[in-house]
């Protein structure tokens, strides 16, 4: 024991004076304490009573000295630890003052102090008269058991007070995560406004941009019609009195007319590819091709054109009127570029590249110059001036259409002497159950 | 009916009427033409009312040719009108629209229209359109306008 230990030891409300005079009741060991410098005894423990062989109420007021007279060197030990604050032991040189025959062979002391003063000691025999080995060791164990036993008290009411600290903290992380929670359905709450609201916006945006297209469609398709439809009255009923300039430009306004009508379809067509919802389904390539071969029938025979179509038409992922439209435009485009001095030859066909099928679009026309293949797919692009007749807006919407199913489009020059262009676009292929 | 069925066309576009007649003309149409401007005069022809009394100079169309878009009140409003009139019931109508709208099909064919069809940018293809619908009025058989039940 530890003399700061002891000096607790004063303070009788302090659990660990209350272990230690609990220790020294029960222990095997004899112990005393007296206080003052007089030395009166104002404990001791059963053991000290057996040792002595007297009831402890004889024992308890009476000086040191009377109880054990012939234990002189004791008196001065406890003397000196009064004087001292120091704990001493029996083993300590005493030549001045042998012990006589006694019960007590070899004892310690501690001093017991309060206030930095000395105010009593303890005794304890830790050898003497009747005290066999065993009880000693049984001593120690006891006295370090119970050492242990307020370790482990004090650890466990600190083990407690920091799980009363984590059950606090567990507490407050608790009111944070329902905070948090609460402000993060309240944000969930606000995006899904916003996005209501930019919805409702971008819907708005979307009728007024269909409003838009409608009235282009009829405002300006109503003069175009009274262009077209007089400046043809006009050739028909006075074109033989017309001199030839004059009939000429009474059919440049009608070819212009009609051109820009074209245009205003073309662009009807893309702005619908772009606005229409387009859902993906399961679409047979080869009843596709037929009625966009059966719709350019007119222009094929016109054109004195050779298709070749052979097939094989796999089953892609595609929005079925899209997918018509954007091989429509390729066909037509085909035919539209082809060379003026022999009749056309345009061929179709597909092939696989990894989960994408890639159907093409062949001609023998002109050819492209790799330095514009990019170009081609963009809005009112035209590569070959007033040679064709066309606006421009085809191909873009095959871009359009095509990206819009999830696929992509490309063009690439025919090498050799054919010179001809490929365009092709690709959509994922649907594998045949 | 052993006279001629006549058409009446509704048409607010001056350039439009002219093309219209040029049409009509070129299509070799036998079939008496009348003219209104706009879809209150429409109603007043089909109610006979001040000039429109006289129905040997305005007489009952049995066919109407309706232009959708007009201001104040427009085809849709005209057509709603005349399908309300119990006289008027077997009154054919065939919208004459400048362009493909929306649900505008589906709207007049709702309303009571017999036929919608959308004007051509070509007069060669107006003329086209205009034979095909008089060769239509030729073969095809209309009844009474006003009903004879015998009761």
């Amino acid at each position: 024991m530890a003399p700061e230990n002891t000096a607790a030891l004063a303070n009788p409300s302090s659990d660990l004076a209350a272990a230690c005079r609990a220790v020294a009741e029960h222990s095997p060991l004899p112990m005393l304490a007296v206080e003052g410098p007089g030395l009166i005894v104002c404990y001791v423990n059963p053991a000290f009573g057996r040792l002595l062989a007297k009831p402890r109420e004889q024992l308890v007021g009476h000086p040191f000295g009377d109880l054990l007279p012939q234990l002189p060197h004791g008196v001065t030990l406890l003397d000196r630890v009064f004087l001292t604050g120091e704990p001493a032991s029996s083993a300590d040189p005493h030549p001045e003052s042998p012990d006589l025959a006694s019960p007590i062979q070899s004892y310690i002391v501690w001093p017991l102090k309060a206030g930095g003063r000395t105010v009593g000691a303890i005794l304890k025999v830790v050898d003497g008269a009747g005290l066999p080995e065993r009880i000693l060791a049984i001593n120690e164990a006891l006295l370090l058991g119970s050492l242990h036993q307020h370790e482990l008290t004090d650890a466990a009411e600190s083990v407690n007070a920091r799980l009363m600290v984590e059950a606090d903290e567990h507490k407050k992380v608790e009111a944070l995560v329902r905070r948090t929670q609460a402000a993060l359905v309240y944000r969930a709450g606000q995006l899904e406004a916003m996005v209501d609201e930019r919805t409702s916006r971008l819907t708005a945006a979307n009728n007024r941009m269909e409003d838009f297209v409608y009235s282009i469609a009829h405002d300006l398709r109503a003069p175009l019609r009274a262009m077209e439809g007089f400046s043809s009255l006009l050739l028909e009923e006075a074109g033989g009195t017309l001199n030839e300039t004059c009939r000429g430009y009474a059919e440049r306004i009608q070819k212009s007319a009609r051109f820009m009508d074209a245009l205003l379809i073309d662009l009807l067509a893309f702005s619908c590819t772009s606005q229409q919802r387009i859902e993906l389904t399961s679409v047979n390539l080869g009843p596709v091709v037929e009625s966009v071969v059966l719709r350019l029938k007119e222009d094929i025979s016109e054109k004195r054109a050779l298709l070749e179509a052979p097939g094989p038409w796999p089953v892609v992922l595609a929005h079925e009127a899209t997918l018509a439209q954007v091989l429509f435009n390729l066909m037509a485009n085909a035919l539209k570029f082809s060379r003026s001095d022999r009749p056309p030859i345009v061929r179709l066909g597909t092939e696989t590249r990894g989960e994408f099928l890639r159907v093409w679009v062949e001609d023998d026309g002109l050819g492209i110059p790799i330095a514009h293949q990019s170009q081609v797919f963009r809005l009112f692009t035209r590569l070959n001036g007033d040679r064709y007749a066309g606006a421009g807006i085809g191909l873009a919407i095959v871009q359009n259409g095509v990206e819009r199913m999830g696929g992509r489009v490309g063009v690439e020059s025919l090498p050799g002497e054919v010179q001809g262009t490929r365009f092709w676009c690709e959509l994922r292929a649907v594998s045949k159950p | 009916m052993s006279e001629l069925p006549t058409i009446l066309l509704v048409e607010d576009s001056e350039n439009d009427l002219l093309l219209m007649r040029s049409a009509f003309k070129k299509a070799g149409s036998v079939f008496p033409l009348r003219e209104v401007r706009n879809g209150e005069e429409a109603i007043a022809y089909l109610k006979g009312e001040g000039p429109y009394q006289d129905r040997t100079a305005f007489p009952l169309p049995t066919v109407m040719l309706l232009d959708l878009n007009m201001p104040r009140l427009d085809g849709f409003d005209v057509l709603f009108w005349v399908r309300n009139q119990p006289l008027l019931k077997r009154l054919t109508i065939i919208i004459l629209s400048a362009s493909l709208h929306g649900d505008d099909v589906a709207h007049a064919f709702d309303l009571g229209a017999n036929s919608f069809l959308v004007k051509p940018t070509n007069l060669e293809a107006l003329a086209a359109m205009i034979r095909s619908l008089c060769d239509w009025i030729r073969i095809n058989h209309f009844p009474p306008l006003l009903e004879t039940r015998e009761e």
